[in-house]
């Protein structure tokens, strides 16, 4: 067991964002914990991909900050900026010239942790997500799945302090979907890793999530924040059966639904 | 052989019964392959020319309306160690001289045009006009500053080359996914970096459609200028002969200038597979 995980590990405070006329965020504030996993839940369009990349310094807000363990996020990205993250997109973007081990490798080029233990990181890395006899081949090779697990790959290989997840599975085909979600939170136990992934479906956010965000539709805001709390302990296959499972998910689902008709009648 | 292994990879069950069969199976498909590439149109040409032998044999053409294969033939051998080669000496050496430079100004002011959206929207306009100009009327021009020089010949081959080899190269350039940036920015890659480990990489296919039809345009640039001017060279030589009714010799040449030109296409398709091989 870890020791006292740091409160307020990653804060977002009072965060706006518009591309011109169009507002997508609104004052959204959020403080994620050291080791904890977040799940950010929302229809389509409600912009919770452009939180999750102000979250990782792909975009920068327009009011409010991002903090990062106590200090705010530099203006620009650099490779020491960016060392302590790791980010999976929504399409796995691995690079087609590259082998599996080569894309895996490029967070250690770029962050300069091409030392000795380079080669053993990456195959130690290939090896839990399961990918450690297909390092020589190049992307175009793999299926969707083994593609979307080589991109996880690359987002853990220079053991960032924080992950971000954005929609990871969706590209990929159900029975993936679902292994890889498992394999996902047995990533996140063994590592103890902060997780903030983005998602659309609900029983996903309740499997992953230690938390769950409701956010709004756009111009959005935080609807509703959702404890799973306890649960997650026992996650294991039956706990889609719990009461508590069904009564959280009913409750989630109302709140997104009754912000889809208020927004319709006004 | 990488591909073998990574199949017997991929189904690690079938490890030890994949390894004897493949070279089995593989075998007739290579074959088939190799015929499709390259028996298929050796037959379909064969009859082509059997059939240009028998017409020319049929109505008795004569030599100065249409030779037959035969006497085209003749005329190659006749007169390539001493006629033709110097001629395609020659062109190929403007073409290797034009189409090196162009390669090089070509990747040059990509890169330049590359970084500035200004620079590329004043060098595109420019580009394409010396691209679509017919080599002839370009001639003349140089002809009044450097006479019959050979230099004439190099820089119009690379006024026309070094366009479509720059345009293309830049295309490649300036087709970045946004989606990838996202990626690159998220580690926080220098534009340096990105330059490198990506930018160059991703223009690769684009840069060698440039190479193969920079070629192409340097051999018609090439023998183009020999039409215009001078006194060696293919295109001289195509020009000569036809004066002269010489019409087996025309033939000769350009059954040789062809040859050149699907060499040449053919050399750079195989580098460009060498180095492309993540497709």
């Amino acid at each position: 067991m870890r020791l006292g995980p740091k409160k307020n590990f990653f804060v977002l405070e009072n965060i706006s964002k518009s591309y011109g006329e169009n507002h997508v965020l609104t004052e959204i504030t959020l403080y994620v914990n050291e080791g904890e996993f977040v799940c950010i839940l929302g229809n389509t369009g409600c912009g919770k991909s452009t939180l999750l990349k102000i979250m990782g310094g792909i975009e920068l807000p327009d009011e409010g900050k991002v903090i990062f363990q106590g200090t705010p996020r530099e203006r620009k990205n650099t490779p020491a900026s960016q060392s302590c993250f790791g980010m999976v997109f929504q399409k796995d973007q691995l690079m087609d010239w590259r082998t599996v081990y080569e894309n895996v490798r490029f967070p250690l080029e770029i962050f300069g942790v091409n030392g000795a233990d380079g080669p053993s990181r990456v195959e130690e890395i290939l090896d839990v997500v399961g990918l450690k006899k297909f390092g020589n081949l190049y992307p175009r090779e793999l299926s969707g799945g083994m593609r979307q697990r080589a991109a996880i790959a690359r987002s853990l290989v220079h053991d960032p302090n924080v992950l971000f997840l954005d929609q990871p599975f969706d590209a990929v085909d159900a029975i993936s979907r679902k292994a890889l979600s498992f394999e996902l939170l047995d990533i996140w136990r063994k590592t103890s890793k902060t997780i903030v992934m983005i998602t659309n479906s609900i029983d996903e956010a309740l499997l992953l999530g230690g938390r769950v965000v409701v956010m709004s539709d756009a111009p959005s805001s935080i609807a509703g924040t959702f404890e799973v709390g306890l649960l997650h302990k026992e996650k294991t296959g039956d706990f889609r059966e719990s009461q508590a499972f069904w009564s959280l998910r009913r409750k989630i689902r109302q709140t997104l639904e009754c912000r889809q008709l208020c927004e319709e009648a006004v | 052989m990488n591909k073998r292994d990574a199949f017997a990879q991929k189904v690690p069950s079938l490890g030890n019964m994949v390894d004897l069969p493949v070279e089995n199976i593989m075998a007739p498909v290579l074959k088939r392959a190799w015929m499709k590439k390259f028996l298929y149109p050796m037959i379909l040409s064969g009859c082509l020319v059997a059939l240009w032998q028998w017409c020319v044999n049929f109505f008795q053409l004569p030599g100065t309306v249409m030779p037959g294969p035969l006497s085209v033939v003749r005329a190659l051998r006749t007169n390539f160690g001493n006629i033709i080669l110097p001629d395609l000496l020659f062109t190929l050496k403007i073409i290797a001289a034009g189409y090196a430079i162009s390669i090089l100004t070509g990747f040059l002011l990509a890169a330049l045009c590359s970084q500035s959206k200004w620079l590329s929207r004043s060098i595109a306009p420019i580009a394409v006009m010396f691209m679509v100009m017919p080599t002839i009327i370009l001639i003349p021009i140089f002809m009044v500053f450097l006479g019959f020089s050979p230099i004439v010949r190099v820089i119009v081959v690379s006024l026309q080359c070094a366009p479509i080899i720059m345009l293309n190269t830049l295309a490649g350039f300036t087709a970045m996914e946004p989606s990838h940036l996202e990626m690159l920015s998220a580690h926080g890659c220098s534009k340096w970096q990105i330059f490198t480990k990506y930018t160059f990489f991703n223009a690769m296919p684009r840069i060698f459609t440039g190479l193969k039809l920079g070629c192409i345009i340097s051999i018609i640039a090439a023998l183009g200028s020999d039409f215009a001017m001078g006194k060696t060279g293919l295109g001289y030589r195509i020009k000569i002969s036809s004066s002269m009714v010489a019409l087996d010799m025309v033939f000769a040449t350009i059954i040789v200038a062809a040859l050149l030109g699907i060499i040449m296409f053919e050399a750079v398709s195989f580098i460009e597979k060498r180095v492309i091989v993540w497709r």
